[in-house]
């Protein structure tokens, strides 16, 4: 083959690829066709929107620089790709405040506002799609706030009971040492050796303040239009 | 006569070749298997703080995970790339009979992707990360990364475009073909994920693509076209096929450019784009095989050379990975395997068959052979090259059979939905922990490995006409008869 | 041996070929670029936009109506961007006065003291 022939047959083999992969998914990915709530099927109106709240983009930043997607994926599969939607909590509330069942698999919009989508690499820990409802939970049966279980998990991951074979790395480089003076409330944590431990103060600096509230809005069962709904019941209206 | 004549000037033109690229060959070499071991020495520590959380608990800067991204990106950038610049340098310089004049220049193109790497891995450990797999290095590094490359890979395709008429080598395809794939691929990533504003989705899609890219399409063909270099070289026979060759080499670029969307199967992404990353993820069986059977018939032919030669047994070794990369691939991304190893330790243990078991492995065959030639010294020891060979293969066979052993059972453990999470989590428990021995046998195949180049490096390796072969009689002296020192 | 073929006509012209085909995709990347970064105009959410814009606004013009400029009594609420240039036009237009400070060490600090 000439030199010629060799690049053309490379640009050929790479190119259809580059285009069909990348180039056109992309480009048709940024402008994604919004779905509409039917008010009889769903009894909502207007355009599917989920929103989260809470520092999405920062603690986005935080959980990226900090590895955490090797250890733990941020997706619920379809089922012929994955069981995990049948994870008692995982993919929603089994049973939420009205007795409803609100798991559900990702959809394109449940990662809107973060640069990358955190699908994770491995699962050594559990998926954190709905891992805002998990963390209040553990909170609540602690007597702790969200916000105080979530730093205390980051910083003593197995100090809790029912957690001793977590190997959640601890995260002391978000939080330092309160000053004398400070009038930040600091969090007294205990070192893993539970009871006979040596009781230290932390104050949660910036990242971990963002990377506690990302991780908190981390809730994703949001009712979704009927169109889009692949766990559709029959009821009487279908 | 004059056949003598032809080959002294051969030998004069190649020993000039090989010493224009000296400088820079060296120090990529030198400088790789540095960084190799500081990957080798990450790795341990995220093997240990997997099974062993509280170890070094108190430096957050080393967490588990920027300790793994860390290791990743040490082992890819600092060690995996400047191998490859080393050989393709000498590689093509040799193969097209020229010597290379811009050495100056590709050396301090090296210094500065040394920097680059460094900053990089400085950033990560502070937590400047970016977040997206494989290029956690602070964005602005990747402009670096791509001048230098330039720098030091655009004088390959120029000696290759001046050399003598006459036969082109099935290795020269493979060196053009991975230094032209991977700025295409490098580029095309960090555009899309860092330049444009795209869909989060398809931002970690194209992530994933990177990464199947930049093993199938660069780290591949460079350690194929090593190999296609010295298993002929070496045992004096011709390659067994061409046409074979040809297939493998039109094979790979085919099947290769199509995975590694299925990373992210089940994901919000058209299922397509995971089905087509599958199906040329299983596919990659067909150039791998091909290019397993024409080098390991090649190598048969004088099988002898194979138990003598540390570069070819080091090679002979990085193919039969190859062949098994191909096979393991098949399996893994089935998709009812898929979905079961998509979020398994089983994705690193491939990671670590392709980027060890094969291209390490045949880095390091071609280093055997590459360095005594630009040093003008024989390696020193044999027991250290056996002592590097073996427990770099056991320590590799042990991670990937580990990882993807242990992967696949952890996957299943995944998939009971209906037992607790805690069950699938330390089901890994036995092979984190094996795989920390391995880790470790590896770092001491690799302390044998770098202080033999480091000797090789101060020049002070044997002065000899007789390479050094891995012969089992001591009565055999490398030194020749009666242990005489020749000198050249 | 061929030496007519490497020239230095040819190592430059290789040169260029090679940085052209390594480039190749990112040119094209280029020329593509517009199809990446378009804003997108979708008739459905430009409604829900203008809506929201429209909130905005009523409450900025709420708010505004707070940020005037106003007197009382002795002071005067000034809006923030020209807190400074109306300061400052004060200390221009007034005139230096005597004041009650005594500066320690000065020559009537010291007379003061003698005379306790």
């Amino acid at each position: 083959m000439s030199f010629k022939n060799f690049i053309l047959g490379l640009i050929a083999t790479f190119g259809l690829p580059w285009l069909l992969l990348i180039v056109v998914p992309f480009a048709k990915m940024r402008n994604i066709e919004p779905v509409f709530f039917d008010e009889t099927k769903d009894g909502l109106t207007g355009v599917y929107t989920p929103e989260r709240a809470g520092r999405i983009a920062n603690g986005s930043e935080v959980y990226g620089a900090n590895g955490c997607y090797v250890c733990h994926s941020q997706v619920i599969r379809p089922t012929y790709a994955g069981s995990e939607i049948w994870r008692d909590d995982w993919a929603g509330q089994k049973k939420d405040a009205d007795d409803k069942d609100t798991r559900r698999i990702s959809n394109v919009w449940d990662y809107n506002g973060e640069p990358i989508a955190h699908i994770g690499l491995t699962r050594v820990g559990p998926d954190l799609s709905n891992a805002g409802y998990r963390l209040e939970k553990k909170a609540a049966q602690f007597g702790m706030t969200a916000e105080e279980y979530v730093y205390t998990r980051l910083l003593t991951p197995r100090s809790f009971v029912g957690n001793h074979w977590s190997t959640c790395p601890s995260q002391p480089q978000l939080f330092s040492k309160p000053d004398a003076y400070a009038q930040e409330k600091a969090y007294i944590v205990k070192s893993d050796e539970g009871e006979k431990g040596k009781e230290k103060s932390y104050v949660p600096g910036k990242s971990a303040k963002a990377l506690a509230s990302y991780l908190l809005s981390l809730k994703k069962d949001d009712p979704i239009p009927d169109s889009m709904n692949y766990r559709r019941v029959k009821t009487a209206a279908n | 006569m004059s056949n003598q004549l032809s080959n002294n000037l051969d030998s004069s033109l190649r020993t000039s070749i090989d010493r224009s690229v000296s400088n820079p060959v060296m120090f990529f070499f030198t400088s790789g298997a540095a960084w190799l071991a500081v990957a080798v020495l990450l790795g341990i520590l995220t093997s240990v703080k997997s099974h062993w959380p509280s170890f070094l608990e108190g430096c957050g800067a080393l967490n588990t995970g920027r300790a793994y991204i860390a290791h990743l990106n040490v082992l890819i950038y600092g060690w995996a790339f400047q191998a490859a610049f080393g050989t393709i340098v000498w590689l093509m310089a040799r193969l097209c009979r020229k010597p290379s004049e811009k050495s100056g220049v590709i050396l301090m193109a090296g210094h500065l992707w040394n920097l680059g790497v460094s900053i990089g891995i400085i950033g990560i450990l502070l937590g400047k990360g970016t977040g997206v797999p494989w290029m956690e290095f602070p964005v602005a590094t990747w402009v670096i990364f791509l001048i230098c490359y330039v720098l030091i890979a655009v004088w390959s395709f120029i000696q290759f475009r001046v050399r003598e008429g006459g036969h082109v080598y099935v290795s020269q395809w493979y060196l053009l073909s991975a230094i032209f794939l991977f700025p295409w691929i490098y580029g095309t990533a960090n555009i899309f994920i860092f330049v444009f504003d795209g869909h989060p989705v398809m931002t970690s899609a194209i992530a994933a693509w990177y990464k199947s890219a930049v093993v199938l399409l660069f780290f591949i063909p460079i350690a194929i076209a090593s190999a296609y270099y010295i298993a002929p070289k070496v045992t004096g026979r011709p390659v067994y096929s061409y046409n074979l060759a040809i297939f493998g080499f039109w094979s790979l670029m085919a099947v290769g450019p199509w995975a590694g969307m299925q990373k992210l199967m089940g994901a919000p992404l058209p299922p397509l784009l995971g089905y087509l990353g599958a199906g040329a993820a299983i596919l990659f069986f067909i150039p791998a095989i091909t290019v397993g059977l024409n080098i390991l018939m090649t190598v048969r032919s004088n099988g002898e050379r194979a138990k003598q030669s540390p570069s070819l047994r080091f090679t002979a070794a990085g193919i039969i990975a190859l062949v098994t990369m191909g096979i393991f691939g098949i399996f893994l991304n089935l998709p009812s395997v898929l979905q079961g190893v998509q979020f398994s330790m089983s994705g690193y243990g491939y990671e670590m068959l392709a980027l060890y078991g094969v291209f390490t492995m045949c880095m390091f065959g071609a280093i055997y052979f590459i360095v005594p030639r630009i040093t003008m010294r024989e390696w020193l020891s044999i027991r250290f090259i056996k002592m590097h060979f073996n427990l770099s293969v056991y320590g590799i066979i042990a991670i990937v059979i580990g990882s993807i052993l242990g992967g696949y059972l952890q996957g299943n453990a995944q998939q009971a939905w209906d037992e607790p999470w805690m069950n699938a989590a330390t089901s890994t428990y036995a092979w984190n922990v094996f795989n920390s021995f391995a880790w470790f046998f590896i770092l001491i195949s690799n302390l044998f490995f770098c202080l033999h180049l480091l000797l090789m490096w101060m020049r002070l390796g044997r002065r000899s006409n007789h390479p050094t072969l891995l012969i089992e009689k001591h009565g055999d002296s490398p030194h020749g008869l009666e242990g005489k020192i020749q000198t050249t | 041996m061929d030496p007519k073929r490497d020239t230095t006509l040819k190592r430059f012209g290789a040169f260029w070929i090679g940085l052209f085909i390594i480039l190749s995709f990112g040119l094209a990347t280029l020329l593509l670029s517009p199809f990446f970064t378009r804003e997108i105009e979708d008739p459905a959410l430009q409604k829900e936009y203008d809506a929201r814009l429209a909130v905005k606004e009523e409450i900025d013009a709420a708010q505004a109506t707070q940020l005037e400029y106003k007197e009382n009594g002795e002071s005067a609420q000034v809006p923030p961007k020209q807190a400074y240039k109306f300061t400052a036009k004060q200390l221009l237009e007034s005139k230096p006065t005597k004041s009650d400070q005594v500066v320690p060490g000065s020559p009537t600090d010291l007379e003061l003291n003698a005379k306790k």
